[in-house]
């Protein structure tokens, strides 16, 4: 497993992750790298820690009151603790488990990060709103109603649109938290290739609850069981050949 | 069995007091918005009466157009079309004969009733609409005195919500444009200065304080809301009117500008608790993608949190409006009362509100059915506020 890893680039390292929400212990000792250009899924039983991991990585825990993290995690090797917190998200973009999209029309959704940081050229704006669209795969159905609420879109629609609004801000990494587990099969079809798409230029981490979505997608997985990663691989390698009793378990449905 | 039939009877009888209960309140609007509406809209479909009246004073025995009246203390009615008054009593062992023309064809109410000229040195008018004719007397006090009142004729609207002098007792005008303007610079000037300052401390209460900081600020804001509104205006009276003195070298600090301070902190509970309520309704799966975007808090707050609780926001905002609307006693309190237009910020200015509080006890005929009229200006305001949250509520429900 060392060696594969040291094939490739890495883009996160994660080096002894602990941590605590007050005195739970919910991360326990991590230690991962995460290549550059892939897409690593994130498996494991409800409450095993995979959404909070990932929330780690853009340090969306800070806003949760009593949350403390010890080890290190680096983004092109630098510790994420030094960037700025605004700049890391701006970096590292993040697509949640139900679509939430902002009441505003889809035009603003998707021009709302860059917006924010500053960007008021019209020109520029509606450059970064098409761009996004497209990448997103969702130019061609809300062409001609981009000033309509985002509100009215459907599940799948509003989901792309979220992936969208994270891909204005031109970020290195996007983390999507279970992207599709609200949605129906025909969407999550159009998402997934959307994601198998956009791993040409972003890094991509991917907590998902579907074992076949994992296979179908990812070029690494990662399980994790009670807070602790219990095996991470090549995604072929974990699911046929997996090193612990309770990742096979996991996998064949035994528990979850 | 028997049980079951029991519980059954306490069921329906419950019912029927729950029922008579909830519709006590509705009983009680109509019935507060017949009364109103019976008392304001009667001065303007009808005279005040249909004949002119005379009360004697000091007069024990007289004769009125050939009838003969003792110790009378009520009016004495005379027909609009009789051709004269003639007044005929003893005064100082005299007998004494009084004449007057009617003409009730006349333009004002000067020209309706005409009196010889040797008369005119005792007749006196202190109202309008009203002659009073002094005899004089040996001991001061007892002088025989006879009030002769004519009706005043149908109120028109527009010299009522339009007219610019408020004299109801003297020279029954009845104007409440000055009031109207009071009440809308009061008003307007508490939601200019309130509401800002309101809707900051609710983004701080709700987004940015910790737990315990933000239920310390909610907690004195609500006992703001429960503070008595005199307390109010007895402040506003003690340490602003004076403060306002002072400063702009007015020569009494009860002003628009006290009314104004006032107002503004006595609406801020109402927008506060309401905007937090319904910020903190937003859900936190907005606030985490803004975030999640790189977006600081204070944008968050600002772009995303504060327009998805828009139609909440406005709502608290009219409410607070509302209230600032019907706030009677602080306002009267400071703000002067004096029934004018204001010129600037240090005039001394009367609300429609104050103004039925403060006539209500002494006014009387018109006088006193205009101030119920007064009221159902003050309920179409409202009806208009309420009505623009009744459409924030549906388009509400049609967003979501």
């Amino acid at each position: 497993m060392e060696q594969i890893l040291q094939m490739t680039q890495e883009k996160i390292t994660i080096r002894d992750l602990n941590l605590f929400y007050g005195d739970f212990h919910a991360l326990k000792h991590i230690n991962m790298d995460i290549p550059n250009q892939e897409i690593t899924a994130l498996i494991g039983p409800s409450g095993c820690g995979k959404s909070t991991f990932i929330r780690v990585l853009n340090r969306m825990n800070d806003l949760i009151d009593g949350c403390s993290t010890t080890g290190a995690v680096t983004l092109d090797g630098t510790d994420i603790s030094r960037i700025d917190v605004t700049e890391l998200r701006t970096r590292v973009g993040m697509v949640f488990q139900n679509p939430n999209p902002f009441p505003m029309s889809i035009r603003h959704n998707v021009e709302y990060g860059p917006r924010m940081q500053g960007i008021r050229n019209r020109h520029r704006l509606s450059e970064i709103l098409e761009n996004s669209l497209i990448k997103a795969a969702l130019w061609d159905e809300v062409k001609d109603r981009l000033n309509k609420s985002a509100l009215s879109l459907s599940g799948g629609q509003q989901q792309r649109l979220c992936i969208a609004r994270a891909i204005a801000m031109e970020p290195e990494v996007i983390l999507m938290d279970e992207p599709t587990s609200a949605l129906d099969p025909i969407a999550t079809k159009k998402i997934e290739e959307l994601i198998r798409d956009l791993k040409q230029e972003y890094t991509i981490v991917i907590v998902t609850h579907s074992m076949s979505q994992a296979g179908r997608i990812s070029d690494r997985t990662a399980f994790f069981l009670l807070g602790e990663v219990k095996e991470y691989g090549r995604t072929a390698d974990l699911f046929e050949r997996p090193e612990h009793d309770e990742t096979q378990q996991y996998i064949q449905g035994h528990f979850g | 069995m028997r049980n079951r039939h029991r519980r059954i009877q306490i069921d329906s009888a419950v019912r029927i007091i729950f029922q008579a209960v909830s519709y006590l309140s509705v009983i009680a609007l109509i019935a507060m918005l017949g009364f109103v509406f019976y008392q304001g809209i009667r001065p303007f479909t009808a005279p005040t009466a249909d004949q002119i009246q005379i009360v004697p004073e000091h007069i024990p025995q007289l004769t009125v157009n050939g009838r003969m009246y003792e110790n009378r203390r009520s009016f004495i009615d005379i027909p609009m079309d009789a051709e004269g008054i003639t007044i005929e009593f003893e005064h100082q062992g005299e007998h004494l004969v009084v004449n007057a023309g009617i003409d009730p064809s006349g333009d004002t109410w000067e020209e309706i009733i005409t009196f010889p000229p040797e008369l005119h040195q005792y007749i006196t008018s202190p109202e309008a609409y009203m002659y009073t004719i002094i005899l004089p007397s040996a001991v001061a006090g007892l002088e025989q005195r006879i009030h002769i009142q004519i009706p005043e004729p149908r109120q028109q609207v527009s010299a009522f919500l339009l007219g610019s002098e408020w004299r109801p007792v003297y020279r029954k005008l009845y104007g409440i444009l000055p009031m109207i303007a009071a009440t809308l610079l009061t008003t307007a000037g508490a939601v200019l200065l309130g509401v800002p300052l309101a809707l900051l401390s609710s983004v701080l209460i709700a987004e940015f304080l910790g737990r315990r900081s933000a239920s310390l600020v909610r907690s004195a804001v609500d006992l703001l809301a429960g503070i008595p509104s005199v307390v109010y205006g007895f402040f506003g009276l003690m340490m602003l009117v004076p403060l306002i003195q002072r400063i702009f070298g007015s020569s009494s600090g009860s002003s628009l500008l006290a009314a104004v301070a006032v107002l503004s902190v006595m609406i801020l509970p109402t927008v506060i608790s309401i905007t937090v309520t319904s910020l903190k309704a937003v859900p936190a799966a907005y606030r985490e993608a803004s975030l999640a975007l790189g977006a600081t808090p204070l944008q968050t707050a600002w772009r995303v949190v504060f327009p998805a609780a828009r139609s909440g926001i406005t709502a608290s905002v009219i409410l607070g409006t509302a209230r600032a609307v019907g706030e009677t006693m602080a306002v009267m309190l400071v703000a002067g009362n004096s029934p004018q237009f204001p010129s600037s910020l240090t005039d001394s200015v009367r609300t429609m509100t104050a103004t039925i509080a403060l006539e209500m006890g002494y006014s009387s005929g018109r006088h006193n059915e205009l101030l119920f009229s007064i009221g159902i200006i003050l309920f179409v305001i409202i009806i208009a506020l309420n009505a623009i949250i009744m459409k924030l509520k549906t388009n509400m429900q049609e967003v979501s």
